[in-house]
């Protein structure tokens, strides 16, 4: 490669390249197609780089905020066999927005307000982003909040049919789910005596491992999938990227501004709001809300209203945590129970 | 939603990166370059209509987009440091006719910038974060802005070198 033209060509995008300097660079990109594909290259990486760079600074931001501290001491994700300890959550870099078109099209759906049906282009546009974005995190975590159903509420809607004979499930409230790729899993809740009750999969079976009796392993994968909010309509939660596609079928998705301030007018970076409404007539959370940062895509919450959980209709709020580093078997039932408690395969 | 808006939504989010990397070519300033991928994004929505679909939508978007740059250039002045109209087109063309594959070796910059120490890390977040050109960098770390031109080439030439040998292991080129 000429190294003169390279320096030409990255003076242009620095902004450093006098009249002569340009003069020649053109003259290069004219008459020799050897430069037109030199330029081209840096072209890309000069524009993938911004779009890369804003979203790790984006991810370093959730990473460093007072909230991750909380939720990182409250977390333990140690072997049940080895006394608790707490896991450093080093930023986990591998697998970051690896473009700034990615980045940019959130700017570009921005601008497409105009209308409805500019409106709805733009929604969608920005769920693809936004599930693309989540798709490229290795692991994610979240913590799950159940909000109490507003009172005015019609009674019918917080309950559904439900078989008594089914056990109760365990509180989703305050529980905690890490993610990796589409299959595998792990949720970690209390049940409501304070004991712990956590179910998985790993890619080659699901499992439950309740307070009291065997480990239940199961090679149908969606088999313990069933407590993960969402399951009932086919987008369990612990295959997000699978979910969020899903609610564009669904749902009418709207993109509201940009927020660049919180209600205290407290200058934050900035957020934005998809709302996906469920169409009438079809199966899903009456409502989905995801906040996100706006230049990177990179989700903050996520708020499932009216989803069937057991009995009962619930809302969830899911807060993206500092990604944890785990061991490979994370998702190994054997990583969370002591080794000599029983297995019964199902 | 109907098709039409699901269509272009999809097609859209195809050729972005062409798209943005042209303009970005044409108009260096970020910040003016986001506004105009904006009013290209309009723009595509709002003829979609007119769109054959029985020819390329990646041509016919850089059309727009290269039609959107000269009503900027219209609008602000081309100034002196800036590509003619006829490179203009030219380039349009050529992004239009540049193979995939430099598309596609992209998705190894993120594993290469882990390779990186802070200090070249810190300089690409001033360049590509903070929007900041050499001589505001230099300022920053007490050096001159010729300095820290030559380290933003390096940089780029090592993420570049990094980029074409994971691509090679890939068996991508």
């Amino acid at each position: 490669m000429n190294s003169e033209l390279d320096e030409l060509i990255q003076k242009y995008f620095d902004g450093e390249i006098s009249e002569q300097e340009l003069r020649s660079l053109q003259e290069s990109l004219r008459s020799d197609k050897a430069s037109l594909a030199c330029f081209i290259e840096i072209a890309y990486l000069h524009d993938r780089l911004r779009g890369q760079v804003q979203a790790q600074a984006a991810i370093q931001a959730i990473v460093s905020s007072p909230r991750d501290l909380e939720q990182e001491k409250s977390i333990n994700l140690a072997p049940a066999s080895e006394e608790p300890r707490t896991i450093r959550f080093p930023i986990s870099r591998r697998k970051l927005l690896t473009g700034a078109a990615i980045a940019a099209t959130a700017l570009l759906a921005f601008a497409l307000w105009k209308g409805n049906n500019t409106n709805a282009l733009a929604g969608v546009s920005e769920l693809q982003r936004v599930i693309a974005i989540s798709s490229l995190q290795a692991i994610r975590a979240y913590s799950i909040d159940v909000e109490p159903m507003s009172e005015s509420s019609p009674p019918k809607r917080r309950r559904v049919e439900w078989d008594d004979r089914k056990p109760i499930k365990p509180p989703l409230d305050q529980a905690r789910l890490v993610i990796r790729g589409k299959q595998e899993f792990v949720l970690m809740r209390k049940t409501r005596s304070g004991q712990d009750f956590i179910t998985g999969c790993d890619g080659q079976s699901s499992w439950a491992i309740s307070p009291d009796g065997p480990v239940r392993v199961s090679d149908d994968l969606a088999r313990f999938n069933r407590d993960v909010p969402g399951h009932e309509f086919s987008m369990p939660l612990c295959n997000l990227s699978d979910a969020l596609l899903q609610l564009q079928a669904v749902s009418d998705i709207a993109l509201l501004p940009i927020e660049y301030a919180d209600e205290d007018q407290e200058i934050l970076e900035p957020r934005r709001l998809l709302v996906a409404t469920k169409k009438r007539g079809q199966r899903g959370p009456r409502r989905v809300e995801i906040t996100y940062f706006a230049e990177s895509g990179v989700i903050e919450h996520i708020r499932f209203v009216d989803m069937p959980y057991g009995p009962e209709r619930i809302t969830v709020l899911l807060s993206a945590m500092q990604p944890p580093t785990v061991p490979e078997d994370f998702f190994h039932h054997c990583n969370h129970h002591a080794p000599d408690r029983e297995i019964e395969r199902e | 939603m109907d098709n039409r808006i699901r269509e272009a939504a999809k097609q859209w989010t195809r050729v972005q990166p062409v798209i943005s990397a042209y303009v970005g070519a044409a108009v260096r300033d970020f910040a003016a370059r986001d506004d105009l991928l904006q009013e290209i994004a309009v723009a595509v929505l709002e003829s979609f209509d007119r769109y054959d679909p029985a020819k390329p939508f990646q041509s016919w978007a850089i059309g727009i987009a290269r039609n959107q740059v000269h009503n900027y250039y219209r609008r602000v002045g081309r100034d002196r440091l800036t590509f003619d109209e006829e490179i203009l087109v030219h380039l349009a063309e050529a992004f239009d006719d540049a193979g995939a594959e430099t598309l596609h070796r992209l998705q190894f910059l993120s594993g290469c910038m882990e390779r990186l120490d802070d200090r070249s890390r810190n300089i690409l977040q001033w360049r590509y974060r903070d929007d900041l050109k050499p001589a505001a960098i230099a300022e920053k770390i007490n050096s001159s802005a010729n300095a820290v031109a030559k380290t933003l080439q390096r940089l780029r030439d090592r993420l570049r070198d990094c980029i074409r040998t994971r691509s090679a292991q890939e068996g991508m080129l």
